[in-house]
């Protein structure tokens, strides 16, 4: 085995954990306290991006581009929350759906009407672009930007709902809604709160990633459905199952591409390991969540109910 | 009374256009209605198989266009090795064959899905069907003989070994293969409905009421909702099988998730009233595509407000859709 | 001899132990009647019974057979039905397909997929028998929404009966009824009991008393008293643990 390629494997694994871990946060919120099934997290994710990509090239700085991004999809978040969303809450899960998926259509559109149908790549400054070595390891620098802000994203978010007294709303109201009434929260606001937090994370997680691969119009939708199976695994309404599960889905999605075709060909022919191997990595994580499905029906962190 | 009566009228009236508007336009010189029409038959299908788990049973599965996907690679793949070699035991252009894999592993994926899906309720069953789709997403796109990303032509339809010799029955004829899609439509229909009306029927749509009840009445739903999940998926593995013989061309795109949107945002147009509903909200959406398409590039745009507003302003929303479909 | 019985059915929630160790006995063709104060764990022992919740531990059996581990459609079959408090009814059905699916569930399984039930004789007649019975026959072409709270609780009824139960369980039957309704469903039970054996989960002792031939007291989750009807709602302990707070 090449331990180097192990490591930088992990280190792969680690962004892509992170990446989901920065898009469920927000969908498993806003499921265990609102009751809401968002598909358009997917835009906020790829809007985000976009409004970074645009914001960098215009002002020719990265760090403004990330500012006006999370601060773009911030007011964004706020304004779909006001005028769609909160008239979703009292829905069937149905209903939010579809109504969700519309907006999909709408932003990918809007997307493609301010910024054309081509996809954009963001400039990083020289000190990012770099590579950094960690002892006999060489890594792109911004790689380890990526995993250390989402780390230190993980951290704040656990101070948020554990050390915190809207933390502590945020987990009464995803063990019981109703005892948010009973307390007497203001309920819209603090629902409006978490979908904007929730929204400015999948924001970050695509601007994030969209010097890597650039931004590009529907660039949410796939990864949005990996955070659902990352939910499901997770627990729904769990912040801990969330990060937990995501860091699984991460690993051996990114392991199982990478090494799979090798781990075959030990007990089969080089061939039919190379046909293999892609095959069953592309489907491995599905698989994992069917196995704790079958295992544990809510997954492995569900939020203490009643 | 007026109602059932206007309501057969409906029924009659789609059918008959569905059979006379495209050779209409076929006599006015505009042949490519016929392809329009013939792409709104097999969505119909489509529309149709998903609203037995939808509209029938209540199940919301999000992930019905994975059956599309295995019905038309059913296809795709024997033909794919009939012309370039290979895979001899597969290799076929014989439509019944193409028909038993497209019935063997739609079935055989609903099955396990289904059995691992309904186990779960609400929104987990909507997010595990939408995986379990996306995992064939991904399967196809990983098979890169079979072009990957970029899909797979299909070199000829398939062949109706008999009929097309003794009756001339030669379906690569695009009318031919129009009637093709609309008997299969008719046959659809007939089966739905009669489903929906059997004992069988009225089990799905007591456990959709009353879920606590059913089992209070000795009747465990499980089975009967896992033989309507296989049902669905294997009619709707017929509509791919048709859509690949239709566009000589299969792709992993047939089995984004957002396909599977389209199909239930069809179902939604079309209203779970009658067995007709998707017919008719297949055909909306087919016809507002292609017009709307036309005028511009943007066209995702209202169609977003479209499902927007049908879902906020539509009276109860979505299930209040679903639920006035009583007095059938 | 016991037709329904149960052996230390002990359930808790958290720290709360909702019923604790009853052992409870029916006899045939006999109304038990269970009373007790609100959250003394009756509900909860419905459910167990019925097979909605497991038990944490302790057995169930109907006659001599164990149906602990059996589940809720399964124990149905086996001849245990239930009531429910609040009324649980097909909402979009009309009142005769209501009790045509019950008499459905209960002939066999319903994997034909070919004939129109709604035109099936065998199962309409029986459901407007039972509908007769119930004097809602008249009502049999509407939905089961329309109904008037009282004509629910009877349509509840009819659609257990659907089931042949040898044991037929009633939460609440009487709940939200007027008097006069009451006491025509307290004659209709009476009648029942030739055919099957009650248990009967009630708050109106007037009914009770009228009903039970044996009563059973049940009082945070234990069973204080249970026997024949007469001598228990004579015993000290019994009116003061329940009666006496509610005469």
């Amino acid at each position: 085995m090449d331990w180097t390629l192990v490591l930088t494997q992990a280190l792969n694994g680690l962004q892509l954990g992170i990446l989901l871990f920065l898009l469920c946060a927000g969908l498993t919120l806003t499921f265990g306290i609102m009751d809401l099934i968002n598909l358009s997290h997917a835009s906020f994710y790829m809007i985000g991006a976009f409004l970074c990509a645009g914001a960098t090239l215009h002002f020719d700085s990265f760090l403004v581009g990330v500012l006006i991004g999370l601060a773009g999809t911030a007011v964004l978040a706020f304004i779909v929350e006001k005028s769609i969303i909160s008239k979703l809450y009292k829905r069937d899960h149905l209903d939010q759906l579809l109504a969700t998926f519309g907006l999909i259509l709408i932003a990918d559109t809007g997307v493609h009407l301010v910024w054309g149908p081509a996809g954009m790549a963001i400039p990083l400054p020289d000190v990012l672009q770099g590579q950094t070595s960690v002892g006999s390891l060489v890594v792109p620098t911004y790689r380890l930007v990526i995993i250390g802000t989402g780390f230190l994203i993980a951290i704040g978010l656990y101070w948020l709902v554990n050390k915190t007294r809207t933390g502590m709303l945020i987990r009464a109201g995803a063990s019981n809604r109703q005892m948010l009434n009973t307390l007497g929260v203001n309920v819209q606001v603090l629902f409006s709160a978490v979908f904007i937090i929730g929204a400015v994370l999948a924001g970050l997680g695509g601007l994030l990633i969209a010097p890597i691969t650039e931004a590009s119009i529907g660039m949410g939708n796939d990864i949005i459905i990996t955070a659902f199976v990352v939910i499901i695994i997770g627990g729904i309404g769990s912040i801990k199952g969330a990060f937990v599960a995501a860091m699984l889905i991460g690993f051996i999605d990114t392991f199982g591409r990478a090494f799979l075709d090798t781990i075959f060909a030990l007990f089969m022919s080089v061939d039919v390991a190379e046909t293999a191997a892609p095959a069953v990595s592309a489907i491995l994580v599905y698989v994992l969540m069917a196995i704790i499905l079958v295992w544990r029906p809510q997954g492995l962190f569900p939020p203490k109910l009643r | 009374m007026d109602s059932t009566n206007a309501r057969r009228f409906g029924s009659g009236l789609v059918l008959v256009l569905l059979l006379t508007v495209p050779f209409l336009m076929l006599y006015l010189g505009k042949a490519f209605w016929l392809d329009i029409f013939t792409r709104l038959v097999i969505l119909a299908i489509a529309a149709s198989s998903l609203s037995l788990l939808l509209s029938v049973a209540g199940l919301p599965s999000f992930g019905h266009a994975a059956y599309l996907g295995l019905g038309a690679y059913a296809v795709g793949i024997p033909v794919y090795f009939a012309t370039y070699g290979g895979a001899d035991w597969l290799a076929s252009y014989n439509g019944w064959w193409h028909l038993v894999l497209t019935i063997s592993v739609c079935g055989l994926f609903a099955l396990v899905t289904g059995a691992i899906s309904l186990r779960t309720r609400g929104v987990h069953f909507i997010m595990i069907t939408m995986a379990f789709s996306q995992m064939i997403f991904y399967l196809l796109v990983s098979l890169e003989e079979f072009g990957g990303d970029d899909g797979l032509s299909v070199d000829l339809r398939s062949e109706f070994l008999g009929l097309d010799k003794r009756f001339g029955f030669n379906i690569e004829e695009p009318w031919i293969f129009y009637l093709l899609c609309y008997g299969v439509l008719l046959v659809v229909l007939f089966i739905v409905s009669r489903l929906r009306h059997s004992h069988f029927g009225r089990v799905l749509a007591a456990a959709k009421q009353n879920e606590t009840r059913v089992r209070a009445l000795g009747v465990n739903p499980y089975g009967y909702r896992l033989f309507a999940f296989v049902i669905a998926g294997i009619i709707g593995g017929v509509a791919g099988f048709l859509y690949a013989n239709f566009s000589y061309f299969v792709s992993p795109g047939m089995v984004e998730w957002t396909r599977s949107g389209e199909l239930m945002f069809m179902i939604i147009l079309g209203g779970a009233s009658s067995i007709f509903g998707p017919v008719v909200g297949a055909a909306c959406f087919v016809l507002l595509e292609h017009v709307l398409s036309r005028i511009t590039l943007f066209w995702h745009l209202p169609f977003g407000l479209l499902l927007l507003g049908v879902v906020l302003f539509g009276r109860g929303g979505v299930i209040g859709l679903l639920k006035r479909e009583r007095d059938t | 001899m016991s037709v329904l019985r149960t052996e230390q059915l002990t359930k808790r929630f958290g720290g709360v132990t909702a019923t604790d160790s009853v052992s409870l006995s029916l006899s045939e063709h006999r109304v038990h009647a269970l009373i007790g104060p609100n959250g003394a764990g009756k509900t909860t022992l419905i459910a167990q019974l019925s097979g909605e919740l497991a038990p944490d531990s302790g057995q169930v059996f109907l006659g001599d057979k164990n149906i602990t581990k059996l589940n809720e459609p399964a124990r149905v079959r086996a001849g245990l039905c239930r009531t429910f408090q609040i009324s649980s009814l097909f909402h979009q059905f009309s009142v005769r397909e209501n009790v045509a699916f019950s008499v459905q569930a209960e002939s066999g399984h319903s994997y034909r997929f070919w004939s129109k039930v709604a035109n099936n004789k065998t199962l309409n007649t029986r459901a407007d028998n039972l509908l007769e019975t119930l004097g809602l026959l008249d009502k049999a072409n509407v939905t089961a929404t329309s109904l008037s709270h009282g004509e629910q609780r009877q349509l509840e009824i009819a659609m257990a009966l659907a089931s042949k139960p040898s044991v037929l369980m009633l939460d609440e039957p009487m709940a939200g009824m007027g008097a006069e309704e009451s006491s025509r469903l307290i004659e209709l039970l009476k009648t029942l009991k030739s055919e099957t054996t009650l248990l009967l989960v009630e708050h109106d002792m007037d009914a009770v008393f009228a009903l039970a031939d044996d009563l059973s007291v049940l009082v945070n989750g234990c069973l204080i008293a249970s026997g024949v009807a007469a001598e228990v709602r004579t015993r000290p302990d019994v009116i003061d643990a329940y009666l006496g707070v509610s005469a």
